[in-house]
């Protein structure tokens, strides 16, 4: 029963994830030193051709190596939206009849149940009556892949640690069918109006929304599954918003790797024994994924990452400058607009060892 | 800024609350909503009041959370905002009065036409033309749900005349307001929560 597990953490629970934070930093900085690049004439020129900073394109020339140019043409063009069916409130093919008679093409999308593509709209699908009723969701379909994943049930208890603005939440309280609980932790004031606004208007019951910042949270092993959707850089949404080429710096990206870890680390404490954890990220970094699960697992012995299953997506890389990632780093996904017409999207599925 | 603090009713705050909800929508339709399990009110306090159902394993969660200084952002089902502290003001939230059609609600309903709930989602009132259907009880002043002809949720509006003047008002005057419009579904663009 859940009232009888539910209890708050002891003081020296809190005292250990300290102490694992501190490790995972120093951990992080000596990976950040091995990571190690020249800028030169052929980054700069393909900088200034598509409007990114040199360092990005160095980075992303060891990620792609052949297929860099694909990814920088693959950020230029525009990806359809695409919505989800709330099936709380409708059954998806009256939501679609409905859509189709206000002149949307709408295409489902093969790997995501309640997911299709937007090919076109004669209005703005965030304005719709539709959209007002909750009938739908826009949500970018790699980012629908995590809660699929994580699949949650009706009985289980779930955090969702970085939840604003309830995109995701709603998507799993709608694979729960409005039952369970789901704890929905964000910092932000503004996001968590935005948040409650869309479960409300979604007819999502089962949340409970605290604002706070996850890592001065108490819980004490009570969850049976978390996503963390982690706060990124963004490097995967520069097709959608073209000023991520420009606008964030190496250091953004380390201040970022020691954000998700730690808030991992603290994830992964909340989450009983034999729980399972969906990290993920909006941003192709290697810096904000492989290297923060990698960091994060060498610090938390009790949790081992499990390969994912799905229709789509590369593996992680194994490899990223002079850094060599743990063998199991391949069972995580990649995904990229120019190879799968998605946002570039990171997932990883932990599982917590007894 | 706006500072909550989260009070659990005690039996008879709780007793108070479900009363007013079965005076207001019906014993039936609260029964119904009651046995989906969100029978447990909330209360979160502050320059204005806001309740919320919520069922027994978030109350004891809620609980956990209040021991610790933790105060939930929401949780449940909004059931309205509470103005004032003396002379209290209840105004229904758009979800709860949603919720409550869906079970059954079939009262106090206006039924309006595509033109008026194009309209009213952008925040305007109801012409005596737009209504294709009446639900009564409805007197002037009182709260009117309004939906459209497939009986889709579309807000809240407050009556500006009765039963019988509006059935008058639609043969004689269509161009004229009926119902002044307190809050629709287009608030959710308009302003968000």
């Amino acid at each position: 029963m859940l009232e009888e597990n539910f209890h708050w953490a002891r003081k020296g629970v809190i005292m250990n994830l300290k102490e694992l934070w501190i490790k995972v930093r120093k951990v992080i900085n000596k990976k950040y030193s091995k990571i190690r690049f020249s800028i030169r004439d052929k980054h700069k020129k393909l900088a200034e051709k598509y409007g990114y900073q040199p360092y990005m394109i160095a980075r992303y020339e060891e990620m792609f190596d052949n297929e860099l140019i694909d990814f920088l043409e693959g950020n230029e063009i525009r990806i359809p939206s695409s919505i989800r069916c709330n099936d709380l409130k409708i059954q998806c093919n009256e939501l679609i009849k409905k859509l189709k008679m206000k002149g949307m093409i709408l295409a489902p999308i093969p790997w995501a149940p309640h997911g299709f593509w937007v090919l076109s709209s004669p209005i703005s699908i965030g304005s719709t009556h539709e959209y007002l009723r909750g009938y739908y969701q826009i949500q970018g379909p790699a980012s629908m892949i995590p809660a699929y994943i994580l699949d949650p049930k009706y009985y289980d208890v779930v955090l969702d640690a970085a939840a604003a603005p309830g995109v995701k939440t709603s998507q799993m309280a709608q694979l729960m069918k409005n039952q369970g609980i789901i704890i929905a932790v964000d910092k932000s004031r503004e996001r968590m109006k935005a948040l409650r606004s869309n479960i409300t208007r979604l007819g999502v019951y089962n949340v409970i929304a605290i604002r706070s910042d996850i890592r001065s949270l108490k819980f004490n092993k009570v969850f049976t599954k978390a996503l963390l959707d982690a706060p990124c850089t963004g490097e995967g949404l520069i097709p959608m918003i073209p000023e991520r080429k420009k606008s964030r710096s190496m250091d953004d990206l380390k201040y970022m790797s020691i954000l998700q870890a730690e808030m991992l680390l603290t994830v992964l404490e909340f989450v009983k024994e034999g729980g399972i954890v969906m990290y993920s990220t909006c941003s192709v970094a290697p810096e904000e994924n492989e290297l923060v699960i990698d960091s994060v697992l060498e610090v938390y012995r009790h949790a081992s990452i499990i390969a994912i299953q799905f229709p789509i997506g590369d593996r992680g890389f194994k490899e990223y400058f002079k850094l060599k990632f743990s063998v199991n780093i391949e069972n995580t996904i990649r995904l990229y607009p120019y190879k799968h017409g998605t946002e570039g999207f990171f997932i990883a599925k932990i599982v917590k060892e007894g | 800024m706006r500072r909550l603090k989260l009070v659990i009713p005690d039996s008879n705050y709780k007793n108070q609350v479900l009363s007013r909800l079965t005076k207001n929508f019906k014993a039936d339709i609260i029964g119904r909503l009651l046995t989906m399990g969100y029978n447990e009110p909330i209360i979160l306090e502050g320059p204005y009041s806001e309740a919320f159902l919520v069922n027994s394993k978030q109350l004891s969660i809620i609980k956990d959370l209040i021991a610790v200084g933790k105060h939930p952002y929401c949780s449940g089902i909004h059931i309205a905002t509470i103005f004032g502290r003396v002379k209290k003001r209840i105004e229904y939230s758009l979800a709860f009065t949603e919720l409550l059609l869906k079970i059954g609600l079939r009262r106090s309903i206006i039924v309006i036409n595509d033109w008026g709930e194009r309209l009213v989602l952008y925040g305007r009132d109801v012409l005596a033309g737009s209504i294709i259907d009446i639900y009564p009880p409805i007197y002037k002043g009182s709260n009117v749900i309004i939906v459209n002809r497939n009986f889709e949720f579309i807000g809240i509006g407050k009556s500006l005349y009765s039963f019988k003047e509006i059935m008058k008002l639609r043969e004689n005057n269509p161009q004229k307001v009926v119902v002044k419009n307190k809050r629709d579904l287009g608030w959710y663009l308009r302003r968000g929560m």
